[in-house]
């Protein structure tokens, strides 16, 4: 999946507009839900397991892009 | 080990009992109708039954009393009675020894607890039909009930919503014609503490201290209340409910397809969604009652069959997949044939009988 497309999903994921996230944005205030939809996100489309560990050291959306993608 | 199967035990009965006072997420919560709104999406939960005075013992009670009339089951007939429980009356004595007595069940009856949630329904299964396999036993009474909202702060956001409570009453009993039972287990302590009411037994005892609401991510809690991290377990389950459903079939030889009903515990509908579309189940056959009855721990699995309990037919043998995972974290799921079943609709405790037992 390009770089493009998986900012589409965390859109989608922080209930934001298509096309809202640049990748630099923060994700210190995305709540609960939003990080078990990335866990979920990362099981369905990347076929991988995140950790809830992994997810709240990452601190901006191309950390959470680098974990699914890497 | 060889393949865990257990031959000769069938299940004769299921009764379910919730209280009388019912909670609608939408209006009867402390959060703003928004920040509600969201929760109930996410969890599905949207009604709940919670008690007043009851115990959960007292919601089995109710169950079993049912279940053995219905069954025309004489009491002094029972050899063993387990309580699946994370609330029991006491911290000692078992509750089991109680319900012996209120039950009217002989003094030869093996009665004790097993201290288990979410998985707590399918072990204290394993448990009770291992035992009657042998015939030794005849007949055991499977008491499984929580009254979790008892140990939630109404002003934590992460687990205000989730919860209901009820219990539950299972009859099983020695049966050399009864199909095989198949399962699967496991356990993983070392996320003991994602899933935790840390004070209030002996580790950390409960105290001035420890009964204080603190401010917490999610609102307000104290130690003596329930932790929940729901992302620590989604990724659990993610890792080990896919592999034990796959296990237990596999056991029995059964394909999902030949599954006439999936019967998950009740977490929340968010992650039953994605089990269901990552394994590619069909969701019609996955019985839910999360919506009316929210997760109410180990007795969401009965709960759910007694609130299917029209798609059952007693002279109609049905393939059935149970799978219970949770706090602990521990799981365990049967694949089984429910054939010559009573499933009785769920009992609503009239508001009149709704105080606790004294």
């Amino acid at each position: 999946m390009d770089y493009k497309k998986i900012l589409l999903k965390l859109d989608e994921v922080a209930e934001l507009s298509p096309g809202t996230l640049n990748g630099t944005e923060s994700i210190k205030d995305w709540d609960s839900i939003a990080i078990i939809s990335i866990i979920a996100l990362a099981d369905e489309d990347f076929n991988k397991s995140l950790s809830a560990k992994a997810i709240a050291q990452a601190s901006t959306v191309n950390d959470i892009v680098t974990l699914l993608t890497a | 080990m060889n393949n865990p199967s257990i031959n000769h035990v069938g299940i004769r009965g299921v009764a379910s009992c919730v209280p009388h006072k019912e909670i609608d997420n939408l209006t009867a919560t402390n959060f703003s109708a928004e920040e509600s709104a969201k929760v109930i999406s996410s969890t599905g939960v949207h009604k709940r039954r919670v008690v007043n005075k009851q115990c959960a013992s007292d919601l089995c009670f109710f169950a079993a009393e049912q279940l053995l009339t219905e069954l025309v089951c004489d009491p002094h007939s029972i050899d063993i009675l387990i309580f699946v429980s994370q609330t029991p009356d006491y911290v000692l004595p078992s509750t089991a020894c109680i319900l012996q007595h209120r039950l009217g069940l002989s003094h030869k009856t093996m009665a004790f607890d097993i201290n288990l949630g979410c998985s707590g329904y399918t072990y204290g299964l394993i448990v009770l039909a291992q035992m009657l396999s042998t015939g030794v036993f005849k007949k055991g009474l499977l008491l499984a009930g929580d009254t979790i909202s008892k140990l939630v702060s109404e002003q934590d956001r992460s687990v205000a919503f989730l919860f209901g409570d009820a219990g539950s009453a299972t009859l099983l009993e020695y049966d050399q014609d009864a199909a095989p039972l198949f399962f699967d287990y496991g356990t993983d302590g070392s996320e003991y503490d994602k899933l935790i009411v840390e004070a209030g037994a002996f580790r950390v005892k409960a105290d001035e201290k420890t009964q204080r609401r603190i401010s917490c991510e999610a609102g307000f809690r104290a130690k003596t209340e329930l932790f929940m991290n729901g992302a620590d377990i989604f990724s659990f389950t993610l890792r080990e409910v896919p592999k034990t459903i796959m296990q237990a079939l596999a056991l029995a030889n059964w394909r999902a397809s030949d599954i006439d009903y999936f019967v998950f515990h009740q977490a929340n509908e968010f992650m039953l969604k994605h089990l269901i579309k990552k394994r590619q189940l069909d969701s019609a056959k996955a019985l839910m009652s999360l919506s009316t009855f929210g997760n109410t721990s180990v007795a969401s699995i009965p709960l759910t069959l007694c609130h299917h309990a029209v798609s059952f037919k007693s002279d109609v043998a049905s393939k059935i997949l149970l799978s219970g995972f949770g706090v602990g974290f521990s799981w365990a799921t049967i694949a089984c044939v429910l054939h010559k079943t009573l499933i009785l609709p769920v009992i609503i405790l009239d508001a009149s009988i709704d105080k606790g037992f004294l």
